[in-house]
């Protein structure tokens, strides 16, 4: 069989998955939007404008929770980012296969169980603080948890994230190591200069990868911030899930809205991991 | 020949036989779904474990609980309703402002209280016309009563609150030992209405215009309030528990002096379970406490109605009530209306509602709730208030 038939044959193949991934994602972003602004047949509400747009844009509620998400997110992503990359050199040089198991284990948990965990270590009076009691340290409590840092959301997050990019680079550094890092100390490179020169920008294209992916979750989700966030600011997540479960149903548009503007932003990241996956294969092929 | 028509009419006999047998195999059982919340393990004990079955061997129906929060089923509802789809939704567990909205928009089946034998042979028919303030035109059923209540631990607290005041006496001469939920929360919302019947009065409040700045203006003595106690609060009132949840755990923690629900009866469950202290007490304000009626409603667009109005029926009889009112169970106070019920049930009745004397001291007696019940402020009101809460308190 040609390789041209092999492909199509391929392609062919995957016409159902991308159809029904298609006409399910285009269908709830479409009746998003629609709702949004204002179409809601089922409830009456027939007229399209911009005013619930407009209304979340004057919202000083809403304009706070989108800065502290974005914060949040990016602090996140640059903590697992930097810890991700760490955690997989260190999987990588010393080959240990409990290490490697444990990277995987937090990626099993689910945000809820994950949550608890982080709730039972860091609250004011939890282990953590116990710990602190029996060496000696004189403390009121952590206060780490329920604070406007949302210091808590950053821990849930580097605790879920870092062995996601972990895994996510280890295959890319693994190859990268084997090949280029021998040749080069043998041509006399010094470990820093290996690192920065040759490792790293080899490798940056999969992290930014790994990283789009964790901003974009973080930057939407509703539990962690349910669990672990401060009542205020109101974070996008739990903004968006608040707006949309008023008991008075024509509220919906409001919470549509809010929804939108995630979509948008999930649509800037997923063009920018786009750019980044390309890149990374064009690495590969060099 | 004789033998080969024999052979024949034995062969009719037996398809004839084994049509009917898979006939009668083929008929299924009715099958309706009650969608309601599902975060207290005792009602859905309740729920699957007395009332399905309970229901299945008196009108041959099988209930089936789908656990769901009430925004949740009732945004399903008006999709489906929008879709015309096949939908599963049957009835529904509601109240207040939930109802009020579903109503309003046309997503229910209706007038269907007059179809009810138990609502007229052994109910309280006084609680089953109004929903939070708004005539339910027989649009459901009443299934059950609740009033707030608050929790503390009397080995902590020696002089517990009777109101507004004293609360807040309490709490600024012990910082961080009260909070509350935010007030999208079902019970915290129920402690603002309760500080708002002892600092503005029922009465003032219930025929107030639910237009946001008037009512903003005849709530400005409850915003001042909890923003003055707001510095003395869990957390210094930086932060507020997210759900009732939160601050349960809270008070099971010992981080907190205080807890608060809707369930009159919860403290004695809570207690005989050990996930509370031995020293909880109940206790409700001097001026009451909000009561209300939670209902059985049926959907607009359900397939099985007759079956429904059935199944309402069963939970209404008097003893589904009672074992719902039970207090080692769900301990639901019952709309029964006691003159209406024989001997037999009465001594039932009383027996259920009876703790045992290692619990008791942690409940009020049906005596003292009664005396503190205040009806609930009209739906739509609710919703303001809430939304004032958030823009005066949480936010400011």
């Amino acid at each position: 069989m040609s390789d041209r038939k092999t492909n199509s044959i391929r392609l062919l193949a995957l016409v159902p998955a991308v159809l029904t991934a298609g006409l399910i994602s285009g269908f709830v972003i479409f009746n998003t939007f629609a709702e949004g602004l204002g179409y809601i047949p089922e409830l009456s509400m027939y007229r399209l404008d911009f005013s619930a747009l407009r209304d979340l844009f004057a919202d000083d509620v809403f304009l706070k929770g989108l800065a502290l998400s974005c914060r949040v997110a990016l602090i996140s992503t640059l903590l697992c980012s930097v810890f991700g990359v760490l955690l997989a050199y260190a999987v990588i040089r010393t080959g240990n296969r409990l290490l490697s198991f444990s990277t995987a284990l937090p990626l099993i948990l689910s945000y809820v169980v994950a949550g608890i965990l982080v709730y039972n270590l860091f609250s004011d009076h939890g282990i953590i603080y116990h710990l602190l009691v029996l060496a000696g340290v004189k403390t009121e409590g952590l206060k780490v948890l329920f604070t406007e840092s949302a210091a808590g959301v950053v821990i849930l997050y580097c605790f879920k994230g870092t062995p996601f990019v972990a895994i996510s680079v280890m295959p890319v550094l693994s190859r990268v190591m084997d090949r280029y890092t021998v040749a080069a100390a043998n041509l006399g490179a010094s470990k820093p200069r290996i690192y920065a020169r040759i490792v790293f920008p080899l490798i940056r294209h999969s992290v930014a990868a790994a990283a789009l992916v964790l901003f974009n979750y973080e930057m939407f989700t509703y539990e962690s911030y349910f669990y672990l966030g401060s009542s205020t600011p109101v974070a996008l997540g739990v903004y968006a899930y608040k707006s949309s479960r008023l008991s008075d149903l024509r509220s919906r548009a409001a919470g549509m809205t809010v929804n939108a503007v995630m979509i948008l932003i999930s649509l800037v990241t997923v063009v920018l991991y786009a750019i980044a996956v390309g890149r990374e294969a064009k690495t590969d092929e060099g | 020949m004789t033998k080969s028509i024999k052979k024949a009419l034995t062969s009719v006999l037996l398809f004839g036989l084994m049509a009917l047998t898979l006939a009668g195999c083929g008929k299924k059982k009715e099958t309706v779904t009650l969608y309601g919340w599902g975060g207290d393990d005792r009602v859905n004990a309740y729920i699957s474990d007395v009332l399905a079955p309970y229901v299945l061997e008196t009108t041959g129906v099988e209930l089936v609980h789908v656990r769901m929060d009430a925004v949740d089923f009732l945004a399903k509802l008006a999709d489906e309703t929008k879709a015309k789809a096949d939908s599963d939704m049957d009835l529904m567990w509601i109240n207040g402002e939930n109802f009020y909205s579903a109503y309003r928009n046309g997503l229910l089946y209706g007038p269907f209280t007059d179809k009810l034998q138990n609502l007229s042979g052994s109910v309280d028919e006084s609680c089953a016309l109004t929903d939070f303030g708004y005539s339910t035109d027989g649009y459901e059923a009443p299934w059950g009563k609740a009033q707030f209540v608050l929790f503390y631990d009397s080995a902590k607290v020696s002089a517990p609150p009777k109101n507004a005041e004293e609360l807040k006496n309490f709490v600024k001469a012990n910082p961080g030992s009260f909070t509350y939920p935010v007030a999208s929360d079902f019970t915290a919302s129920a402690f603002i209405r309760t500080l708002l019947y002892d600092l503005v009065g029922y009465e003032t409040l219930n025929n107030l215009n639910n237009d946001y700045e008037t009512v903003k203006k005849a709530i400005q003595p409850l915003t001042d309030y909890l923003n003055e106690i707001e510095p003395y609060l869990w957390k210094e009132g930086k932060t507020y528990p997210s759900s009732s949840t939160q601050l349960e755990s809270l008070y099971s923690d010992g981080e907190i002096l205080f807890s608060m629900d809707y369930s009159a009866n919860k403290a004695l469950s809570m207690v005989s379970s050990g996930l509370w202290p031995k020293t909880t007490k109940t206790l409700v304000f001097d001026k009451g406490t909000p009561f209300n009626t939670h209902f059985l409603a049926i959907a607009g667009i359900s397939k099985h109605k007759e079956a429904a109005v059935k199944v309402i029926n069963a939970a209404l009889s008097p003893e589904m009530q009672i074992k719902k009112a039970g207090l080692s169970g769900w301990a639901d106070l019952p709309v029964l209306d006691y003159a209406k019920l024989s001997d037999k049930d009465k001594a039932a009745l009383n027996a259920a509602l009876t703790p045992d004397k290692e619990f008791a001291p942690s409940i009020l007696t049906y005596e003292e709730l009664d005396s503190h019940k205040q009806p609930e402020l009209k739906a739509d009101l609710v919703d303001v208030i809430e939304q004032i809460w958030n823009d005066t308190v949480l936010n400011e």
